[in-house]
This record gives structure tokens, sequence and C-alpha cells, in this order.
């Protein structure tokens, strides 16, 4: 675990990702729709001369189901065995350093949050939820490698 | 065979290295299974690889290392301290034989006999032996230590003449020339968007013609650093079952098919021991001696066959031998003793299931231990070595008529031959082993017919389902399905059916990668690729696709069936089946036809690459190679580009056609009229749609002569079976025009029958010929029933002697 967690912004919410988690901050601007793939997945686009699978993590994880997600902009690319996925994100803020431990969180966050959240982190910009990269990607665990 | 020794101690070494840690730790602790068993599979290797290149030291040390770490395994012997140490020290003798090898350097000490002695001895003496009091036995390996230490520091100076590189370097090497070449046709849009006349233009012109060359250079040999033909693993194999028959007093041939499929290298190396295994296990176990095979009314000499192809993204490696077969019972009752299955389990095994027995560990259905093989640790390593690299193996078996096992690889990182094309707006690429042919739109009405849901396309008079591949994938048609060309898909099964897209763009030869798991789970696809320009495409699945869509299963089985059988009564006046054929015009404006069989593809070519020689003959260069051209004989070469037909006879002859234009593909039904006096390379005249169309004369093309028509004075007849492509294609027509009518059925009697240099005469046959691919005459067969199969004086003067006998 890391001390720096990558502050982003899925569904209007703010989500923390371990910074461990994260191969880099890309922007994503030519998408390949794959016709039949599940509707989390956005399409493929390059990174490099590397194939990354471009993710919708809100749909992903089951917050919400966004129609009108737009492949393109600003992505979080995340490593997976031999796969690169890229996370489609509103917005991507800042690296922040954690302050203390994650805590559970005293309320009721929803059945999408509840997956995808492993509790609060406290950072030096503010409280985020602590987010689960395998429940945004919508893959099993027993897959990861 | 320097570059197989090489690899050979290199090896060995590796394994050297990484076991090191192992024998510390089983010295340690002599009761581990575990690091037994590695330390086991190590010898064994080293005894399976040293057979093969025939070092008689290294054999007996790692057989008697072998021997006794078997016992041990088996509980027939206890582990006690001067064993493990004479093991080591036999292990550390190898080392220094192998270093010895490798530095070319004298072999050091020739003790052996002591180091091997010291393993029986210590065995002599039971478990109750203290291990302080084998100390002695000790003292008496450790002179052979500083022999070895001599012979490591000595030759490590030596320059090794290859080095071995972590596979993670070469793919970041790879990733990194591969952004090189997407940055470099990045610059060469930029640049051509600046224009031919600008500043830019001028003063980087030149210089970025040379670094766009070099990076191509470059990147050809990443790429050919990665992938070999699997030659490579097949060359050493001949020569492997030659030692091996001989030193078991049996005859075995080897017949190898498919050395050109091309296999990542690392995949090669880990195909490598698990090949080598099943071939030493066939011919020790499966293929019988001469007499015995005489008595079973085989033939002397075994077979056994390798051979290995590309089907979708997987390669496919069959070895078969026509030996014993395995006895599925007999492998049960070794389990059952082994405790690898129970009484009850045993009982309800299928056969098939009883042959998988054989991958179990401790099972071997030899009777003898060997030199060979048969110790049973064999199939157990070859299954797990298989698995590792994402493969399966599986057996067929039957009693009395052989084994054959066939290994199944993934091709990840293998090269795929693809059709890039266009669909709903999206570019996609097919496996072009998957496409028999490529049908161009035409104004056709006819071609379709609308069955209930599915639509129905018909093809030179078959019947085959039809779709349009962006209905599929539920995207919107650029255009209708009449107005698309058509991809002939075949499947595994035989099924075949029609895609239609929008557009064909371009044959590729493809990296195709793994594409995530949520988008492999559609079925849809195969893998993923990243084009010239750097913009991902996905590899369709050809099976997948005719799932979702219901495009092939019994129904198209059913209507080929009934298209067949309409075809047949359509033609019943003619005897066989339709024969398709390229309608083409020619340079001089005839229209002519040549025998689809013959086509290799359809290519376009510079001008300029064409050379006319003295004699007024024409040779092109193309694929690095110099090849004749024919069809341009009295006419004047265009001044841009060619069109070409690539001709291939299906074996090793290939020339291109020139044609101004190709019109259609066609059924030649019915007879061919005789060509005229005049018409040199002309096999007959055929109707196509009405017109006068020539058909081309295979073997006159090929042969590189003229061809003569004789006068058919009687109509002997000729057989020739019609398993065979080149005789079927090539030689046909020329027995046909030497007047003798062609039988393909081996009962019906025949004035002569031409054969291949292997194949069964017919019962029927008067004269044999057998046709040699080789110029020169093999060792051992005569020449009197031989000929070479483009020795057209000697084919004809064949055909002549045996017409006139009749």
């Amino acid at each position: 675990m890391s001390d720096l967690v990558l502050l982003v912004r899925i569904a209007g919410r703010l989500v923390a990702f371990d910074a461990d988690d994260v191969h880099s901050v890309i922007d994503i601007d030519d998408v390949s729709p794959v016709p039949h793939a599940p509707p989390h997945v956005l399409g493929l686009s390059a990174l490099r001369s590397r194939t990354v699978t471009v993710i919708d993590p809100a749909a992903a994880a089951g917050i919400i189901q966004n129609e009108n997600c737009s492949p393109c902009g600003r992505a979080v690319a995340v490593e997976r065995g031999p796969h690169l996925y890229a996370l489609r994100v509103e917005e991507a803020e800042d690296v922040a350093a954690r302050i203390g431990e994650p805590i559970p969180i005293a309320a009721d966050i929803g059945a999408g949050w509840r997956r995808a959240a492993r509790g609060m982190q406290e950072t030096a910009q503010g409280p985020a939820l602590l987010g689960d990269v395998q429940a945004f990607l919508h893959v099993e665990n027993t897959h990861a490698d | 065979m320097d570059d197989l020794l090489a690899e050979f101690t290199a090896e060995t070494r590796e394994m050297l290295e990484a076991i090191g840690g192992e024998l510390v730790a089983w010295e340690a602790n002599p009761t581990d299974r575990c690091r037994l068993d590695t330390i086991f599979r190590f010898v064994h290797t080293v005894k399976g690889n040293c057979g093969f290149f025939d070092f008689p030291r290294l054999e007996r040390l790692s057989h008697a290392a072998e021997s006794v770490l078997a016992d041990l395994r088996s509980d027939r012997r206890q582990v006690d301290r001067a064993l493990v140490d004479g093991v080591l020290a036999i292990i550390d003798r190898i080392g220094a034989i192998v270093a010895a090898i490798e530095s070319e350097a004298p072999e050091p000490g020739d003790d052996d006999a002591k180091l091997i002695a010291a393993l029986a001895e210590s065995g002599e003496m039971t478990a109750q032996t203290s291990c302080d009091a084998m100390l002695p036995g000790h003292a008496d390996i450790a002179p052979s230590l500083p022999a070895y230490v001599a012979a490591d520091s000595g030759p490590a100076l030596s320059t090794p003449r290859s080095i071995r590189l972590p596979v993670e370097l070469m793919d970041r090497v790879m990733a990194g020339v591969s952004d090189m070449v997407l940055a470099r046709n990045d610059l060469a849009r930029r640049l051509k968007a600046e224009g031919r006349g600008g500043l830019v233009g001028e003063i980087c012109g030149a210089p970025f013609a040379r670094l766009s060359s070099i990076i191509d250079d470059v990147r050809e040999a990443t790429t050919r650093m990665r992938m070999q033909r699997l030659e490579h693993l097949f060359g050493s194999l001949p020569r492997m079952i030659r030692d091996l028959s001989a030193d078991l007093g049996k005859q075995v041939m080897i017949d190898i098919s498919g050395a050109d499929v091309e296999l990542d290298r690392e995949m090669i190396e880990m195909v490598r021991d698990p090949l080598t295994h099943i071939i030493r296990n066939a011919i020790d176990h499966g293929i019988e001696k001469p007499s015995a095979r005489l008595g079973h009314g085989k033939r002397e000499i075994g077979l056994i066959e390798v051979a290995a192809r590309q089907t979708g993204n997987r390669i496919l490696i069959t070895i078969a031998d026509d030996g014993l077969g395995i006895d599925g019972e007999a492998l049960t009752k070794k389990a059952l003793a082994a405790g690898v299955v129970t009484e009850e389990e045993a009982a309800s095994l299928s056969q098939a299931e009883q042959l998988d027995l054989i991958f179990e560990p401790g099972i071997t259905t030899a009777e003898k231990v060997s030199e060979i093989s048969g110790r049973g640790v064999g199939m157990d390593v070859v299954r797990t070595n298989i698995e590792k690299i994402g493969g399966t193996i599986a057996l067929e078996s039957t009693r009395g008529e052989g084994t054959r096992f066939m290994l199944e690889l993934p091709l990840t990182l293998s090269i795929i031959p693809a059709l890039t094309i266009m669909a709903g707006g999206q570019n996609f690429a097919l496996p072009r082993s998957g496409i028999a042919e490529i049908v161009a739109a035409s104004r056709d009405e006819e071609r379709f017919t609308q069955a209930g849901d599915a639509l129905l396309a018909t093809i030179r008079g078959q019947r085959v389902a039809c779709a349009h591949l962006a209905d599929i994938l539920g995207l919107s048609p650029g255009r209708a399905v009449g107005k698309c060309p058509l991809l002939i898909a075949t499947l595994a099964n035989g099924d075949r059916f029609a895609l239609a897209v929008d557009r064909v763009l371009d044959h590729e030869e493809l990296v195709v990668k793994p594409v995530a798991p949520a988008i492999m789970a559609t079925g849809l696809y195969a893998g993923t690729t990243l084009l010239d320009d750097g913009s991902p495409v996905m590899m369709l699945d050809l099976a997948g696709l005719s799932r979702r869509a219901g495009l092939a299963g019994q129904h198209t089985r059913r209507n080929r069936q009934l298209a067949s059988d309409a075809e047949d009564i359509g033609q019943s006046a003619y005897a066989g089946p339709a024969r398709p054929i390229l309608v083409f015009e020619a340079l001089d404006g005839q229209r002519r036809a040549v025998r689809m069989d013959l086509v290799a593809r359809i290519e376009r070519s510079p001008a300029s690459s064409v050379t006319r020689l003295q004699d007024g003959r024409c040779q092109i260069v193309i694929d690095g190679r110099v090849e004749t051209l024919a069809g341009v004989a009295s006419a004047d070469l265009p001044q841009d580009t060619l069109v070409l037909l690539r001709l291939s006879d299906g074996a090793a002859a290939h020339l291109s056609y020139a044609v101004r234009r190709i019109i259609d593909s066609a059924a030649l039904n019915g007879t061919l009229f005789p060509a005229g006096p005049d018409d040199e390379g002309v096999e007959g005249i055929a109707l196509v749609d009405g017109l006068r169309t020539e058909i081309l004369d295979a073997f006159a093309l090929f042969a590189g002569e003229q061809a003569r028509v004789p006068d058919p004075v009687q109509r002997p007849t000729c057989y020739l079976p019609d398993s065979d492509p080149w005789i079927m294609a090539v030689l046909m027509p020329l027995v046909e025009q030497a007047g003798y009518r062609v039988t393909h059925d081996p009962e019906v009697e025949a004035n002569m029958a031409f054969l291949d240099e292997r194949a069964h005469p017919p019962s029927g046959a008067g004269k044999v010929i057998r046709l040699r691919s080789e110029a020169a005459l093999g060792s051992g067969s005569s020449a009197e029933n031989e000929i070479y199969r483009y020795d057209r004086p000697a084919l004809m003067a064949a055909l002549g002697a045996a017409g006139a006998a009749a």
C-alpha cells in the first residue's frame, strides 16, 4: 500500500485509488467500439503500442448506467495480468498523501458504492472513498492474474 | 549440429544453475520428495539429450544417477549421506564435462567408473549404516571436485557464439520498435500534409526516407528475433529417429509436414522436449521390430508422421506412429497398482479415460526400463510442460494400428496472415486461413434467395448461408448485401458460409495479442492487433460469428447436399465433378482461364520488376525471388502495374502469369474442345458463359516447354490417384493430351499407372511408373520405373510405350 493516492471523480464523487494500483493517467482520444461487448466496455484504444480496453467504471461497479458516457477523455490506466485497462473518469484531480488508515463509512452509500469502496480515506485534499480497482474493472478476483 | 550442441550446453548449464539451490536443499533434507523430483528430472533430461548427441560419458553418469534416484522415488532404497554425496559428485562431473564441451577443452578426469561405483557401494550398505560411517566414501569422491573448478575457471574467458536474452527484454525492444514505427507513420503523414514543395519536405525528405527504411529493417529483424519456423525443431528429428531406431534394431521412417509454420521462439523451446519424448516413446514402445511388423501384416518399416498446421488461433502438432498402439487395460492395471485410481474408478473408465492415464505421474507402458525410455516419468512431465504454455495434449490409440498424439498450442504472439475488412464503418481482421475465397459483388440478382429468415447465396452452383457482418455485429451495414463483396468462410468442421462486408481492405501479417476477458467472453473475437497507423482492430473468430448468426450447422450441410445433388442431375452427361477455374483476359486480349487449384494468389506488381531476357522470356522479381513470368510471350508489357496470377504446382515450383484483368471464377463442366495446332500452351477450349475460353496447359507452363498435341489414335487407360494435387492439376492434362482415358478407380483395369514415390500400386494396373520430386535418382531405386516428374521426354516415352503395347 502506497502512502499516496490518486484522486479522481467518478459519477460525481471523489474517489481515491492507491497509487500502486495506477499505471498512469492518460487522455483517450480515439476509441474503436467493440460490438457485443458488455455495456461497461467502451471500446479499445492504443497506448503506445499496447491495446487498452476502455472501461466505464461507474457502469462496471453497477453505480449508474450512463448511456452517454463518452469513451474519450481523461482516464486512469491500470494493469491487470497481461491486460491494460483505462478507467474513464470525469476528472483526475491530484495525487495526495494519505492521512491515517481508511475508516469504515458511517452511512449507507448505496449498493454500487458498497461494492466499489473499501472505506473512507482522509487525505490532504479532504476525505474520499477509497476505490477498489477490481470492482471498477468488473473482473473477478480469481482472474486477476 | 553446432547450433544444437550450443543449445544443449547452454540449456544444461542453465539447468545446473537453476538446480544449485535445490541440490543444497536436498542435501540438507534428503527426504524432501519435491526436491528429489526436480533433481531426478534434471538427470533424466540430461540423459535424454546426451543420448542424442552421443556423449557416452554423460549418458553413463546420468543413467547411474537416474537409476539411484528412481530407486529412491519408489522407496526401493533408503537415502543416506553417501548416496547424496555420490549424486552431487555426479552432477558436478556432468557440469564439468558440459563446460569442457562448451569451450572445446579436453574433458576432465576419467574416473567416472569410481563415481558410479560409489553410488552402488553405498547401496550395498543398507540404511542401518550410520551417516558418519559413510564419510570415507565421501572422501573418495572429493578429489573430483578440483577438476570441475579448474575446468570452470579456465574456459570462462572464451566468447560465446550466442547469447540468451530474457524474453521481457525482447518484448521491450519489440514494443519500442512498434512505437518507432507508429511515430514514423505519424511523421510521414505530417510531412505529406506539408506538401512536397514545402521547405520542411525539401530539408527532411531524404533523411526521413533513410530513417524510414532503417526502421523497416530493424522492425523486420526484431520480428524475426521472436519467430522461428518449426523446421528448427523438426530438423533434428530425422537424425534422432535414425540413431534411436538403429539402437533398438527397428526400422523407422519419418514423414514431416508443416515445417514452415512459424511459432514464437519461446514456444518452440517449450515444445522441444515434449516432442522428443513422444517420439522416443513411439520408437521404443510403439513401433514393433521388423519381424513382428511383418507378422502383423504391416510393412517392415514403421512410419512416424509429424505434422504441424495452423488452425485459427492455435497451432496443432500431431505425432502419429503406426505401431502397436497403447493397451488401455494394461495401463489401468498399472494405475491401480500405483494407487492412482481406485478399484471402482478403474472399472468405470472409458477407453479414452484409460488412455489418459498415461499422463499420470509414475505410470509407464514399458515392461522393461531401457536407456531410451520407460521410467514412467515422461508423459506427466510432457503434459506439465505443454499446459504451462497454455496448450493441451490428447491422444488416440487403436490396438495394433498405432497411436496419435495431438498437441494444441496457443498462437499468442504468433503472426497470423489476416484479411482486413470494413463493415458498418469499422475495421476488423479475419484469419486468412479461414477464408476460402473472396467473391466480388456482382449484378447477378439471382445469386441470393431468401429462405424464411435465412439468406442463401449461390456461389457456383452451391448454396450457402449468408449474412452481412455488420448485421451480425449489430452495426448498420454500409451497403445492401447484394452490392457487397462476399467472403466464403470455411470452418474446421467443413461448414461453409458467406460473409458480406462493405469493403475488403488488405492482406496483412498481424501480431495478434489476447484481449481482455470481458471481451473474450462474447465468443466473437480471437484477439486484437494494432494496424500500422496505431489503431486497434479486433480479430474476429469465424466459428463464433457463425454460431452467433446461426450460419452453420445442419441446415447448411443439408443445403449443400441439395445443391450438389441438383448439380449432379444437371450435369449427368458429364462424368467428373465440376472443376473451378479462374477466367481472365490475357495481355494479348485473349480470354483465357487457369485451373483454380493452381492459383496461389492474385497480386499486383510494378512493371519495373520485370526483365525481358534475350531469348524473349521474361523474369520477375517478387517476394525476394526471381520467378519465370509467363503470359507475356507475344504481348507488350503494360507501362505501370501488372496484375499477376501466382501459380504453384502444390509442390516446389512457382511462377507468375501476367494478365490484363481478372474476369471471374467459373466452373469447368463439360468437355474441352481440342485446341488448334497453333495454340501453344493451351490445354483445350471451353465454353464459359457461352464465350470461347482457352484453358491454360498447366503442364506446359510448369515444365517450361511448349506443349505438343499428339494424334489420339487409340484410347488406352491410365490410373492416377486423385489424392495428389500435383497429379490432378499438372499431370492429368498431359496424360489426357497423350490420348489416355484417366481413371481414379484402383480396381479398374488400366494400361499404366502414375504414382508418387510411396503409394501402393493399384490392383488393375499394367505398367507402374513412380514419380520422383527430385531430378537426381535416389540411391537404391532403379531408373526403369521411376521418372522425375518434370522429365517430359521420359514421361511421354513411358506414355507412348504403354499406349503402343495396349
